[in-house]
């Protein structure tokens, strides 16, 4: 009798446990960590730009929340975001930026977010800079 | 004297394009990592809220124009399970990627701006999902030290302004008043 009594509440932890780690995952799920996911497109700043310019559904479709690596020249280094030939805007998780210098050429890898067309830019984040050609 | 006069003549429309141009250029103010927040949550149940810190926004003090744009995939919330189904389920962010703002300070003088917070009121659109939302509201107005325009704000708008459904499993946990709060800082260009 004692031991039937130990199993239920063996079973009954074991239940809450689970319980809990389903409760955990579904509800306090990590986000994505883009630096450590696989870059699915590769392409230079003036490409995707002008892709998102011809027509932004399609663009929209093909790279909304893609992880890409894009490769162009740095034209402006602010604090925690830099810009690619003008056209693309890649901002970094505060911490993260990279030491770069102007006018260099770099590939960035980051999550593409959409268009922007008050800058008329195409926004990267959660980025990081993959190679740094001087 | 004639050849002096021509010179005279176009050094004076050289000059003339010149001021053009810095008045245009003195007119507008941008920032670029502006901060949009909004809240939807009921007492007791699990905050529904998300921040987006990298809205445009680009005034243009001669105008008064102000116009400002937030990608929706860039609203980030604690919850990664509710961040998806805010873009898949409610805003549909593939098939609408952005919020967009256009509108009007009223009665704006930038030289009339301090360091004291002011109220200023804006009149615009506010367009989502491909519907568009008239917003009436007061701002709050400064110039910061490092002479920068800061505005703050926040108003409510309600999901069926923009046709989002909420399902009624969820309809409890969701405020039927969402409050947007503002804060911009922008730099003159």
């Amino acid at each position: 009798m004692k031991r039937k009594k130990l199993i239920i509440l063996a079973i009954l932890i074991v239940a809450l446990i689970s319980a809990a780690f389903v409760y955990n995952y579904v509800f306090n799920g990590e986000h994505r960590n883009i630096a450590e996911e696989e870059v699915s497109i590769q392409i230079a700043a003036e490409e995707i730009f002008a892709e998102f310019q011809a027509d932004e559904t399609i663009a929209t479709s093909k790279y909304l929340d893609k992880v890409v690596a894009i490769t162009g020249e740095i034209s402006l280094v602010e604090t925690s975001a830099l810009s690619l030939n003008d056209i693309i805007q890649v901002s970094f998780i505060e911490g993260t930026m990279p030491d770069v210098k102007l006018k260099n050429t770099v590939t960035v890898k980051g999550r593409c977010v959409g268009y922007d067309e008050l800058l008329e830019m195409v926004k990267i984040d959660q980025a990081s800079v993959i190679t740094n050609i001087n | 004297m004639k050849k002096v006069n021509s010179t005279l003549f176009v050094l004076l429309i050289l000059l003339s394009f010149n001021v053009g141009h810095t008045v245009l250029a003195q007119g507008k103010y941008i920032d670029k990592t502006g901060k949009i927040a909004f809240e939807a949550s009921e007492e007791l149940f699990e905050p529904v809220k998300a921040k987006n810190e990298s809205v445009t926004v680009i005034l243009n003090t001669e105008t008064a124009e102000i116009a400002s744009l937030a990608l929706m995939k860039s609203f980030r919330f604690k919850n990664s399970l509710m961040e998806e189904h805010f873009n898949e389920n409610y805003i549909e962010s593939e098939t609408y990627p952005k919020a967009t703002f256009k509108g009007k300070l009223l009665d704006f003088d930038l030289s009339e701006l301090t360091t004291e917070e002011q109220d200023i009121e804006v009149d615009g659109k506010i367009e989502l999902r491909g519907k568009e939302k008239q917003i009436n509201t007061t701002l709050k107005m400064k110039i910061s030290d490092d002479d920068a325009i800061v505005i703050k704000g926040a108003f409510f708008v309600k999901p069926e302004d923009f046709d989002i459904e909420i399902p009624s499993v969820v309809r409890n946990k969701i405020a039927k008043e969402i409050i947007v709060s503002l804060d911009f800082k922008l730099t003159k260009r």
